[in-house]
């Protein structure tokens, strides 16, 4: 998928300095400049409203977005969209809506909802296996092993244990040994 | 470019509840915490908050949690509210065990009726674990850390309780992460048959506990302990 540009970017609030802050995070992300706008009249006049792709719709101007949805999705027919919440907002769980940023979000956050909200995280890629080594730790670990314990039996550092540890759950996406012994169980590492 | 319209990041005491909860369900589940009734009718905040006996400020600070609006840095509510705020999180449990628990639990089961497969059945025994650890934690606030608080509202300081906030908190941390495993489990590990409508229930149900518990999780941490260490430093 081709990387958007800032042109392909519309920010819109009525407020400069939430354009002006979210246009620099995007500067981050694109190149290019995104184009800005406090008004949906003003948006609506840009031109090629077909090469948008994403719109960031801060709290200013979501209720007039849902007033006025079906002629914006029509006129934006390629854009995907995402609300900036900073004020209280009752659209925020507008289904026509492809993300939500929120003000207290860190700046990671709001940085990762916009790449992915861009198509520009990684590409999909399938679950991975565990390693042989992660089975064995994994293994100990859901018999209620010590890091310490498992690192003497398996002959390696309590740094190369810790890594395995950290692996098993990034792989996995589970974190508690209650959770892990279940997916051991599940994936017939150990028996009942 | 021209400027208009000011939009303000707080809530009002002249916001309207009826307008807030149409917008965030959840907000009915605190007013069910507070003891509170859900005929709101027509009143805004402020006058809700009167009739009914409740600190507009206390209730402004929770309303923002349940909305998911930033607190402000400088919440200032007085040790007085402090039993105000034990009795919702009390509120609070007995949703989860008397209600939440038993939905989900329920739920689980339905799933393993209909995919009989063995994974099943040891989510069943994972939840029931988790329960049971729950409500250990549960029982040690309300007998335990909960008295105690109170009795510091009351200027006592119990020497034979020793409260540590670090680990009141990390508690419920373990308790958000396993719930978090559940719903992973569910939705990329074991195996579907035609669950898939009790599968959908349990995971709506486990959200919207999981939602509940990170706001109690706030409410403790981001008001309670505050107030608790503040009334201990002046008990000292």
């Amino acid at each position: 998928m081709r990387i958007p540009k800032g042109h392909n970017i519309l920010i819109i609030d009525p407020s400069e300095v939430i354009l002006n802050g979210l246009s620099t995070l995007m500067h981050q992300l694109v190149v290019g400049e995104p184009r800005l706008s406090t008004s949906w009249d003003e948006a609506l006049k840009i031109k090629n409203l077909a090469d948008i792709r994403l719109g960031i719709i801060g709290s200013g101007l979501i209720h007039e977005w849902v007033f006025r949805k079906s002629s914006i999705l029509k006129a934006f027919e390629n854009a995907r969209w995402a609300a900036f919440i900073y004020a209280p907002c009752y659209y925020e769980q507008d289904p026509h809506l492809d993300g939500v940023l929120k003000i207290n979000d860190s700046s990671d956050t709001i940085r990762s909802g916009l790449k992915s909200l861009l198509s520009i995280d990684k590409p999909e890629e399938p679950q991975q296996p565990l390693s042989e080594r992660e089975i064995e730790v994994l293994q100990l670990l859901v018999q209620g092993k010590s890091q310490k314990e498992i690192a003497h039996q398996l002959n390696l550092s309590i740094h190369t244990v810790n890594s395995h540890r950290k692996n098993i759950s990034e792989k996995t996406g589970i974190k508690s040994i209650a959770g892990l012994t279940l997916f051991a169980l599940s994936q017939k590492y150990i028996l009942p | 470019m021209k400027m208009h319209t000011f939009h303000p990041i707080k809530i009002s005491p002249h916001d309207k509840l009826i307008t807030l909860i149409g917008s965030n369900p959840h907000v009915l589940l605190l007013l069910e915490h507070l003891n509170l009734p859900l005929l709101v009718g027509n009143q805004k905040i402020e006058s809700y908050c009167t009739k009914n006996n409740i600190d507009t400020n206390l209730f402004i600070t929770l309303l923002t949690l349940y909305i998911g609006l930033p607190l402000p840095t400088d919440i200032s509510l007085p040790a007085s509210e402090l039993p105000s705020i034990v009795k919702l999180l009390k509120n609070s449990h007995h949703y989860y065990l008397h209600e939440k628990y038993i939905e989900i639990k329920n739920k689980i089961h339905e799933m393993h009726l209909v995919n009989p497969e063995p994974e099943l059945s040891w989510v069943e025994k994972f939840f029931e674990d988790y329960m049971a650890e729950v409500r250990e934690h549960l029982d040690y606030e309300e007998h335990t850390a909960f008295p105690y608080f109170l009795s510091l509202t009351q200027g006592k300081m119990s020497n034979n309780f020793q409260f540590s906030a670090k680990d009141y908190l990390n508690h419920h941390s373990d308790i958000e992460i396993k719930l978090a495993d559940l719903k992973q489990l569910l939705l990329a590990h074991l195996p579907v048959a035609e669950d898939y409508k009790a599968r959908r229930q349990t995971l709506q149900c486990l959200m919207e506990l999981e939602f509940d518990l990170k706001v109690h999780t706030l409410i403790e941490e981001k008001i309670l302990v505050p107030l608790v260490i503040q009334l201990e430093e002046q008990l000292k």
